[in-house]
């Protein structure tokens, strides 16, 4: 009785796997993955219009990056280059400290010349000044003076600059007030105080409006005899002098700036309303809670920085910390006001911070290159190239996971996990999907970031008769609380995954799931448990800020690839093609048969995620799988397969061996049960967002959004019991229906009222009246208990779909025993009386009921029973192989001998394999004579998708190769004739593999060897040919840029292929100096190829000279490099390009008409827009 | 007899002085009318039409600030909607993974563009008025040319330079009206400075360093309000005239995944 009831519930679990698997297979084939593409991408053809480029308005020397050639060349003074950065020659695009007048400003040459015309004063720059800071500072140290102009017949008396005195005709005086005695003008000394433009500092005003020196009340000592006092020599130099009366020297860097005295806070000078008013932000909030409430202050000085978030962030010391909705939050002290600054949502941007040796925090928020850390994941184990791109990424860190001997590897996972949208929640909720995912961005959806950390652990048991009992061989461990600690961990750190806490310290246990298949060993706790643990980091501050550069100015731009952002790639270059950017960062030739990888499109990279049971699918390994899941197999290409299979072995006698297999599975966390929706509209240090009002539970939704009215609110009609009822369109009503529909549950048939042929996979589904989570199970168990989740996974939407195949109870006693034989099906009945029974038993009737969850936690009582079961009848349909590895007229490696291929099975099968056709009439006979047997095992854990796996190795000759293939089904069977045999359309299935005609190699690499260039840095493309291999040079490649370590290379793929076999990559900058480009290629047929080349980025900074000048025809004037050159006739001092060109392009030989009377003032410039300061030559043709 | 012959040299001479001093007058006058400048002070005429289009200017000019860079929120290209407000996008992109494009690659020309689009009928319209007042007082217009004008935009005015020639009589008065150069203060030409750089940030480093623009222009005060959605609305605030320009922003956005 015992035993019978074992057998039973052996067989029950084994068609909970089956089931199980095929509701796995649904969900992986609803997913759609998009595969970064490498050839669908061009570099826009730089003659079209909608080109983006630099656009340089040559009226006002300003630059403008990323704009369309179109709508710059439409405008009359304005030029288009064909560089986004505007890394333009001659510099033109980069700014100098220009000086005007008494004030400096931070801007182009040309920019500097325009303003000095419009303010009609002669101006200077000064390009050794490194930065905008440097130039304004220099500002107190431009030359002033009084200026004696004589307007009419007076004189009067203007402080200003000598070019501005100069240019209005005036008598200048340096370091001079207007009110020096010796000058004797009319302007009394200091006759009241007040601002000036452009300086710090209250200062003292003459009689006649002219500035003097900074205000003290020690007025002789600021007079200073009538001469210039600089702010340095002024009353208290090192001081902000904010709480001053006697002393305007406000410093802006000090913290204070000259103002009128309005508030009531502000020091007023003795000698009028005005104030050295502070700028610093005292008790600026440094620590912040998500409702706005500040927990932490400190005085913050004007223009300084810092990060404030929601939590703990970062890699804690055993995972990756940020909260479900916590965001990053950059506050600024400005003006003597705190300003608020939020990083983009989701965790799309970090704020980092730095510190500077005056103990201000500069910060700032940058992208989170959290897809890099994915992409880098290539393999089971995250080592090599992956540990290294890994450790060089500051937004990536290595997540261990070591359970047990067998059980341990690394993932390269995100520092900073991003957050996820909630969009299908919200559109099942009422449209209110988020407009910043769309299904053509080549993203990647928030289960292909978990599923990474949905691994299986098997541990290996041996019956010890003599110590009387089943010893566990291996990966004991994974029984233990750790597994589950240690995949959790895994989990949560890659994004808004597993079993975690949001921002208000509220768990949420929905995330992750642990499930033993097998009689051995305790079942590990499930990781809700842990929920209560994650709650108190809610509470936990950050205790550093994020690191790792700005990415904000050029010297970050250009620092990526090396220093502290050497292994960030620039995620921005897709802004260089016409399409989105799928480019990977990923890196890595994958051949065939790579079980164990799958590509999943992850835009700025692909995404490779691993699993010990995640099956390799792309390309057309599983393009011939559509037939068998009809519809459901939506993406064949990008298809995943994630498939488990347990084995149960049953097992007499001592020394048998079973497996038992410990599944952790990591979906996205989701929003938690409840609406403590209040908590976002905590104010303006923390403004409220979909993504945080969404977070805070499963019942709040954000209203008003982005109409400054934005409010979390408690959703309308959630508080109800989930109705259940049947979901028509989830079932292909062709071939079957619901039947005797009720409110507790409903039947699925044929349409004649038949139960369902066996091993044929169908969907079904139901849908709830309001937005539910939905389980599923084959008993009436607790909700938390149930082990099924629906394809759409722990998300509340109305809709809920699955997919499923039964089958017989011959293949379920089959899989369940793992082997079998009988004469016929009595025989084999007969063998397996009680097993066979109870299959025959679960088929005929076979329920699986159904719970739903509402947002608020609220379930159905009642369960929801669906009723299926199977056509007892006999196997009538031939075997089909559905997909193969590698795929059929696949093309091989150059010169290979062997092949290893998978012939993948609809049913339980034996399969052999020839290279000739035996041309036999009977298809036994035919199978018979095959010479070669392949090993195929209805239990072996490589079986996908409920297909089952047949390996062999085969034979391989240069050319095209053929093989023979025939299957036989119903194994148990043994020679009984009623075996059904083929392997497509019920004949041979020929198999064809070709190898590469010639190996794979590099052509060219673009550019190399010498490029001379008038400014750093350069804007590059790079280019790499391919030809051969096995598809006619098309391959994948990749480049690496000055590698410091020839053993560790750290390739990124090109960002387009042109024409299959040009690789490009545009827009990456080079600084002057020799640089290594290293290209790696592989094809599809396993080729790879390997070259490099050197390029030499040189400056020429050197302006072009006139080397000769002579009469033959007029005059002709010879320059050292090509050049153009202008001419003016009154004086070197004119701008060239308002010159008389003399050629029109570039040349070394230049001529103009030859006039003795005149003097030719001659300026040159090379294609870099080099020139000499003054004249390059002055000729004067009555001379020569 | 002979002081009488005295005083009626003087007399002579006096009157001669007093001739040549209105004819030197007329001619001085004459040559100032007909210098290619005229400032907007020299004369009933220039300063009738120079207040007219300053007015004009003026409005324009706080108008495209309140517009984000526009006159009609009609000439938008792309644009959002943020608290009832239609914020123009001056940098976008929808793309992934993809720097915002400029939208107004060369923003002064466009703004001078806008200027001049706007006050071409407003300075007809102000000649209609002067014309109109001149014929009440009895004046008749003896030569009318179409107009040209040329906007700039420079440091804290804009610049209208306005070429026509215009006649007109009454019984023995004359007047002619020939070139102006009306200025209107006002600070749309630096705030343009400020949006264009913030722009050019944004388009290349995917950020802007906001502070160091405040740092050099002490007189402005920029805000940046960025979205739940990754819109990002800029606020560039002239302390002195309280003038307020916001435009929008977005690009450098990642693929958030669901």
């Amino acid at each position: 009785m015992y035993q019978n009831k074992m057998i039973r519930q052996k067989i029950m679990s084994s068609f909970e796997i089956f089931t199980l698997l095929f509701s796995i297979v649904a969900f992986s084939s609803l997913v759609s993955i998009p595969v970064a593409s490498a050839e669908s991408d061009f570099i826009p053809n730089p003659e079209t219009e909608s080109a983006l480029g630099c656009c340089y308005d040559t009226e006002q020397g300003l630059c403008s990056p990323v704009s369309k050639k179109g709508e710059c060349e439409a405008e009359e003074n304005a030029e288009w280059y064909a560089d986004q950065f505007c890394n333009l020659g001659g510099g033109i695009c980069n700014n100098v400290c220009c000086k005007i007048g008494a004030n400096n400003i931070w801007t182009t040459e040309r920019a500097c010349a325009k303003q000095s015309e419009l303010a009609g004063i002669v101006s200077e720059f000064d390009a050794g000044v490194a930065s905008e800071m440097d130039c304004i500072s220099l500002s107190t140290e431009n030359e002033l003076g009084a200026c004696i102009i004589e307007i009419g017949y007076e004189e009067s008396c203007i402080f200003t600059s000598s070019a501005e005195c100069t240019s209005n005709g005036g008598d200048f005086s340096k370091e001079t007030l207007c009110s020096n005695a010796e000058l004797n003008t009319s302007c009394v000394k200091q006759d009241h105080i007040g601002c000036m433009e452009g300086r710090d500092g209250i200062y003292w005003y003459d009689s006649c409006g002219n500035p003097e020196n900074i205000y003290s009340s020690n007025e002789d000592t600021s007079w200073n005899n009538g001469m210039v006092l600089s702010p340095d020599q002024s009353c208290n130099p090192t001081s902000s002098n904010s709480n001053s009366d006697s002393c305007g020297n406000c410093d802006y860097n000090d913290g204070s700036v000259c103002s009128e005295a309005t508030l009531s806070s502000d020091k007023e000078m003795r000698a009028g309303a005005f104030t050295c008013r502070d700028l610093s932000c005292k008790n600026a909030p440094s620590r912040v809670d998500a409702k706005g409430e500040v927990l932490g202050i400190l005085d913050r000085s004007n223009g300084e920085s810092w990060c404030v978030y929601d939590g703990p962030i970062g890699g804690g010391i055993a995972f990756s910390q940020d909260l479900v909705g916590s965001r990053h939050y950059r506050y600024v002290c400005s003006n003597g006001e705190v300003k608020v600054d939020p990083c983009k949502d989701y965790r799309e941007e970090i704020c980092v911070e730095k510190t500077a040796e005056s103990g201000d925090s500069s910060a700032s928020c940058r992208v989170n290159t959290w897809e890099q850390c994915l992409s880098a994941n290539s393999g089971g184990d995250c080592d090599g190239e992956c540990l290294s791109k890994c450790n060089k990424n500051p937004d990536c860190r290595i997540q261990p996971v070591f359970v047990d001997s067998d059980f341990k590897f690394g993932t390269c996972v995100p520092k900073y996990p991003p957050g996820f949208a909630s969009g299908s929640f919200s559109s099942a909720l009422g449209g209110y999907a988020s407009g910043a995912s769309d299904e053509s961005s080549g993203g990647t959806a928030s289960d292909d970031v978990c599923g990474l950390a949905t691994r299986t652990c098997t541990s290996t048991w041996i019956k010890k008769c003599t110590r009387g009992g089943w010893v566990v061989e291996n990966n004991d461990k994974c029984h233990d609380p750790s597994f589950t600690i240690q995949m959790n961990n895994l989990c949560v750190s890659l994004g808004d995954c597993g079993v975690y806490a949001n921002i208000a310290g509220k768990p949420i246990l929905t995330g992750g799931r642990v499930k033993k298949d097998g009689e051995h060993g305790k079942t590990p706790p499930q990781p809700m448990i842990m929920g209560i643990a994650y709650m108190a980091l809610s509470l936990t501050p950050a205790t550093s800020p994020a690191l790792g550069g700005g990415f904000d100015k050029a010297s970050d731009i250009l620092g990526l690839g090396s220093g502290v952002l050497s292994g960030i790639i620039d995620p921005f270059l897709g802004a260089m093609m016409d399409d989105t950017g799928d480019y990977g960062a990923g890196f890595e030739p994958s051949g065939f048969g790579t079980t164990g990888t799958a590509l999943v499109a992850g835009g700025i990279g692909t995404v490779v995620m691993t699993g010990v049971t995640a099956i390799a699918s792309s390309g057309t390994l599983f393009g011939s799988a559509v037939g068998v899941f009809g519809p459901f197999a939506v993406n064949p290409a990008g298809l995943v397969i994630v498939v488990i299979i347990v084995a149960l072995s049953y097992a007499f006698g001592c020394g048998e061996v079973e497996q038992v297999e410990i599944t952790y599975t990591c979906s996205a966390s989701g929003p938690p049960v409840g609406a403590d929706c209040e908590m976002c509209n905590g104010g303006d240090l923390k403004p409220c967002s979909r993504y945080k009002c969404e977070s805070l539970g499963a019942g709040c939704e954000l209203i008003n959004e982005n109409t400054g009215f934005d409010e979390c609110v408690k959703r309308d009609g959630i508080d109800t019991t989930p109705e259940i009822t049947p979901l028509e369109e989830a079932l292909n009503q062709t071939m079957f229906q619901y039947m005797d529909e009720s409110r507790n549950g409903v039947r699925i048939r044929t349409v004649d009222g038949e139960c369902i042929q066996s091993n044929m996979a169908f969907s079904f589904g139901v849908q709830t009246d309001i937005p539910a989570v939905c389980l599923i199970s084959e008993e009436p168990v607790a909700f938390e208990e149930m082990p099924g989740a629906f394809s759409e996974g722990a998300i509340f939407t109305r809709n809920h779909t699955n997919i499923i195949s039964l089958p017989n109870a011959e293949t379920l006693v089959y899989i369940t025993l793992g082997d079998g034989e009988g004469e016929d099906q009595e025989t084999y009945q007969d063998a397996y009386g009680e097993v066979y029974d109870a299959a025959v038993e679960s088929v005929a009737d076979y329920n699986l009921y159904v719970k739903c969850m509402n947002p608020m936690g609220d379930i159905n009582e009642a369960e929801y029973k669906i009723d299926m079961c199977v056509n007892p009848g006999p196997d009538l349909m031939n075997p089909v192989v559905a997909a193969t590895s590698p795929p059929e007229n696949s093309i091989l490696g150059f010169g290979i001998t062997s092949q290893d291929a998978i012939f993948y099975i609809n049913e339980p099968t034996q399969c052999k394999w020839d290279i000739v056709n035996p041309g036999l009439q009977s298809p036994l006979e035919n199978y018979n004579i095959l010479a070669n047997t392949m090993t195929c095992d209805a239990t072996t854990r490589d079986m996908a998708k409920g297909l089952y796996p047949c390996k062999t190795t085969l034979p391989i000759t240069a050319g095209t190769n053929e093989f023979y293939v025939l299957c036989r089904d119903q194994p148990w069977l043994r020679e009984n004739e009623s075996r059904n045999i083929g392997a497509t359309e019920g004949s041979f299935y020929r198999y064809s593999l070709t190898t590469s005609e010639l190996g794979l190699s590099i052509d060219e690499i673009i550019p190399e060897g010498k490029i001379t260039a008038g400014v750093e840095p350069i804007t590059v493309n790079i280019s790499a040919i391919t030809s051969g291999g096995g598809y006619n040079g098309a391959a994948t490649c990749g480049y690496e840029l000055d590698g410091q370590n020839p053993e560790e290379h750290l390739y990124t793929e090109f960002l387009s292929t042109e024409d299959v076999s040009a690789h490009i990559q545009p827009g990456l900058q080079f600084l002057s100096g020799e640089h290594t480009i290293k290209v790696k290629c592989y094809d599809d047929a396993g080729n790879i190829a390997i070259n490099e080349t050197k390029v030499d980025v040189e400056l020429d900074t050197a302006s072009p000279s006139i080397v000769r000048a002579y009469r033959d025809g007029g005059l002709v004037i010879v320059t050292d490099e090509e050049s153009k050159c202008f001419y003016d006739l009154e004086s070197c001092n004119f701008d060239i390009n308002s010159g008389t060109p003399i050629t029109a392009g570039l040349s070394t030989r230049h001529m103009v008409e030859w006039n003795p009377s005149s003097t030719y003032f001659i300026k040159c410039k090379d294609k870099w827009e080099n020139q000499a300061s003054g004249c390059s030559m002055i000729v004067r043709p009555s001379q020569l | 007899m002979k002081e009488k012959k005295g005083q009626v040299t003087i007399f002579i001479i006096v009157a001669i002085v007093v001739v040549v001093a209105v004819i030197i007058f007329f001619l001085l006058r004459s040559s100032i009318t007909e210098s290619s400048t005229v400032l907007v002070s020299s004369g009933a005429t220039n300063q009738f039409i120079a207040e007219c289009v300053s007015e004009h200017v003026g409005e324009v000019s706080r108008l495209i600030i309140e517009n984000g860079g526009y006159v009609s929120k009609g000439d938008y290209k792309k644009s959002f909607e943020y608290a009832g407000e239609d914020i123009p996008y001056l940098c976008y992109t929808e793309d992934f993974y993809a720097r915002c494009e400029t939208q107004e690659p060369v923003l002064i020309s466009h703004l001078n563009e806008e200027i001049y689009n706007f006050v071409d009928e407003k300075i007809d319209e102000c000649f209609e008025y002067f014309k109109s007042d001149m014929q009440d007082d009895g004046f008749t217009f003896t030569f009318d040319q179409e107009k040209t004008f040329t906007v700039e935009l420079m440091p804290g005015k804009v610049n209208i330079k306005i070429n026509k020639k215009l006649e007109f009589e009454k019984a023995e008065e004359k007047g002619v009206f020939r070139t102006i150069t009306v200025s209107s203060p006002g600070p749309l030409y630096d705030m343009a400075l400020i949006v264009q750089r913030i722009v050019k940030e944004e388009a290349l480093w995917v950020n802007s360093e906001y502070l160091n623009i405040i740092r050099a222009n002490t007189w402005a005060d920029i805000e940046k309000l960025t979205l739940g959605d990754s819109n990002e609305i800029y606020t560039v605030s002239d302390t002195r005239t309280d003038l307020v320009w916001k435009f929008a922003v977005l690009g450098g956005r990642l693929y958030v995944p669901e």
